[in-house]
C-alpha cells in the first residue's frame, strides 16, 4: 500500500512533465500545423539555461525563472528564421524542425561537452509519507506543472487571446479575413509552446542526468501521449499522458525500464488500434 | 470606393479572372451576377486577400489592396461573409461575434448594439453552439459578425445558399435597412433574383473572368434580358 502511494507519486510527476511537453506540442501542431520535432531540444535547452545560471554563479532559481523567457526567445527567433518559411508545406516542417533538433543537439554537445552534467537540487528536505521519506522537491515539481497546466487551460479557454487562438485553430482563413493577425499569433503560440518545454525541462534538470540526449526521454512520450489522447484536444492530452507515463514508471518500478519500453508501445499500439482519434476524440464523440 | 482595374487570379495555372475592370459608388449595394464557374467567388477572394492577384490594382478608397494579408484587409474596413457562412460551430454565438471584432484596434473591440437591432434572435441565443442554429440563423450570424467589425465595404457571397425563401426575403430587408442607415457599401455575389431585386440598387454580370455589362436594378425590373443571356434563366 505504502509502495503503491510512492509508485502513484513518481508516475505523477513523470505525467505532469510530460504533459507540460507535449501541451506545447499540441498547441503548435493544432495552430501552425507543424509537427515540432525540436520539440524535446527545447526541454534540453531548459535545462542547460539552469546549468549555465549556475556555472555563472547564478541560483537554481534564477536558472528556473529564466529558462521559460529564454526558451520563449530562442522560439520566436526559429519561428521567423525557419518555420515560418515552410508551414505551409507539412513534411518540409518535419524535416526543418528535426534538422533544427540536430543543430541544437550538436550546438550543445560543442559548448557543453557530450558528458552528462548535474544541477543542484535546490531543496533538499524530505517530508515523511506513509513512514517513508519522500522529496519534497518532487512534490515541488508537482505543483509548478499543476499551476502552469492551470494557466494554459485558463488561457486558452478564458482570455481574448485563447478565442483568437481557438478560433485561428478552427479556420484559419476565416480567423484572418475578419480581422485576426495570424502571423503575431503563429509567433506568439510557438514562442509560448517552446517556453513551456523550456520550463518543463528546467524544473526537472535536478532529478535527472543533464545530457545533450534528455531532450528525447522526454518528446517520445509526449508524441505517444498525443497520439493516444487525440491531438484535437488539450484534454486528450492530459488522458494519453497519464496513460502512457503512468504505464511507464509502474512498469519500470516493476520490472525494467526496459520492458516499461516495451509496455508503453505495445499499449499505445494498441490504443491507437482502438481508437483512431484518439481516447478523447471516441470519448467526446459519445 | 472600391475600383478594380484589370484584376487577373485564379488558381495555380488557370486564371479565373480575366482582367476584371468594376467600380462602385460608396454607399451603394451592387450585385455581382452570373452563371457558375465564372469568378464571382474567386473575385471575392481576391478582394479579400485569400488570393493573390497575378495583375491589376484594388483600390479601396484610393489605396491599393492587391498583396496585402487578409487580416490587413479586413483591419481596412472590409467584412466578408463567405459561401457556406464559416462561422466556428463549436463557438457559442457571443464568441463568433467576438471574432469578428478581436482581430480590431481596442478601441473597437466592442460589439455594436445596433448588431442586436437588425439581429434580434442573436441575442436571444447569446451562449447557443453556433453549430447547432438553423442555416438561416447561421447566416445571420455570420454577416452580423462581419458588421461587428464596423466595415465600410462588405462583401457577401450567396448568402442566400441552402435558406429557405422567407428567410431569405427577412435577410434581405436586414441587410437593406443596414446598408442603407451605416450608408454601407455592398458588394454581394446572389444567384437569387429575388433577392438582388429585393437589396441591390446596381448590378454588375459577370462572363469569363471579365465584366460584361453593367445595370441597375430599375432597368432590369422593364427588362429582364440580360437575366436571360447571362444567368439562363
Amino acid at each position: 500500500m505504502d509502495q503503491l502511494l510512492i509508485l502513484a507519486l513518481d508516475a505523477s510527476n513523470f505525467i505532469l512533465a510530460i504533459i507540460l511537453v507535449a501541451m506545447g506540442l499540441v498547441i503548435i501542431f493544432g495552430l501552425m500545423n507543424v509537427i515540432n520535432m525540436a520539440h524535446g531540444e527545447f526541454f534540453l535547452l531548459g535545462a542547460y539555461t539552469v546549468v549555465m545560471v549556475e556555472s555563472a554563479g547564478g541560483h537554481f532559481w534564477l536558472g528556473l525563472l529564466l529558462a521559460p523567457l529564454f526558451v520563449g526567445l530562442v522560439g520566436v527567433v526559429l519561428e521567423e528564421l525557419v518555420i515560418r518559411h515552410v508551414y505551409h508545406r507539412f513534411l518540409d516542417t518535419i524535416l526543418a524542425t528535426w534538422g533544427l533538433s540536430i543543430f541544437i543537439k550538436q550546438a550543445v554537445v560543442l559548448i557543453f561537452g557530450p558528458a552528462s552534467l548535474t544541477v543542484t537540487t535546490p531543496i533538499t528536505a524530505t517530508v515523511e509519507i506513509v513512514g517513508a521519506p519522500y522529496p519534497v522537491y518532487r512534490l515541488f515539481i508537482m505543483g509548478v506543472s499543476l499551476a502552469v497546466i492551470a494557466l494554459t487551460f485558463w488561457l486558452f479557454f478564458r482570455t481574448r487571446f485563447g478565442l483568437t487562438a481557438r478560433g485561428v485553430i478552427a479556420n484559419r482563413n476565416m480567423a484572418s479575413c475578419l480581422g485576426i493577425n495570424t502571423r503575431r499569433l503563429d509567433r506568439m503560440t510557438f514562442a509560448f509552446g517552446a517556453a513551456l518545454a523550456g520550463l518543463a525541462g528546467a524544473v526537472m534538470a535536478p532529478i535527472m542526468s543533464v545530457d545533450p540526449q534528455m531532450g528525447l526521454g522526454f518528446l517520445v512520450p509526449a508524441f505517444l501521449a498525443i497520439l493516444v489522447g487525440g491531438a484535437g484536444h488539450l484534454a486528450g492530452t492530459l488522458m494519453g499522458a497519464a496513460v502512457i507515463g503512468g504505464a511507464d514508471t509502474v512498469a519500470a518500478n516493476l520490472w525494467s525500464s526496459v520492458v516499461a519500453q516495451i509496455v508503453v508501445f505495445s499499449m499505445a499500439i494498441v490504443a491507437i488500434r482502438l481508437f483512431p482519434r484518439g481516447i478523447a476524440g471516441a470519448w467526446l464523440k459519445q | 470606393m472600391l475600383k478594380l482595374e484589370g484584376v487577373t487570379a485564379g488558381y495555380g495555372g488557370g486564371q479565373v479572372l480575366q482582367g476584371i475592370d468594376l467600380e462602385m459608388a460608396a454607399g451603394t449595394v451592387t450585385a455581382l451576377l452570373g452563371r457558375n464557374g465564372m469568378g464571382k467567388t474567386t473575385l471575392m477572394k481576391t478582394v479579400m486577400g485569400l488570393l493573390r492577384p497575378s495583375a491589376g490594382r484594388i483600390l479601396f478608397d484610393g489605396h491599393d489592396l492587391a498583396g496585402s494579408k487578409p487580416y490587413e484587409i479586413a483591419n481596412f474596413g472590409i467584412g466578408y461573409v463567405p459561401q457556406g457562412r464559416e462561422i466556428f460551430p463549436d463557438f457559442t454565438v457571443a464568441e463568433n461575434l467576438s471574432m469578428g471584432v478581436l482581430g480590431k484596434p481596442a478601441d473597437r473591440r466592442d460589439i455594436p448594439d445596433t448588431i442586436f437591432d437588425s439581429y434580434p434572435i442573436l441575442k436571444e441565443r447569446l451562449d447557443q453552439k453556433a453549430g447547432t442554429m438553423s442555416g438561416g440563423q447561421q447566416q445571420q450570424l455570420a454577416i452580423a459578425r462581419a458588421l461587428a467589425g464596423r466595415p465600410r465595404l462588405l462583401l457577401l457571397d450567396e448568402p442566400s445558399e441552402g435558406i429557405q425563401p422567407s428567410i431569405v426575403r427577412e435577410i434581405a430587408a436586414a441587410l437593406h435597412t443596414v446598408a442603407a442607415r451605416d450608408g454601407l457599401t455592398v458588394l454581394v455575389v446572389e444567384q437569387n433574383v429575388e433577392m438582388v431585386f429585393d437589396m441591390a440598387r446596381d448590378c454588375a454580370f459577370i462572363e469569363n473572368g471579365r465584366v460584361a455589362e453593367r445595370t441597375d436594378v430599375a432597368a432590369l425590373r422593364r427588362d429582364d434580358a440580360p437575366l436571360h443571356r447571362y444567368l439562363s434563366v
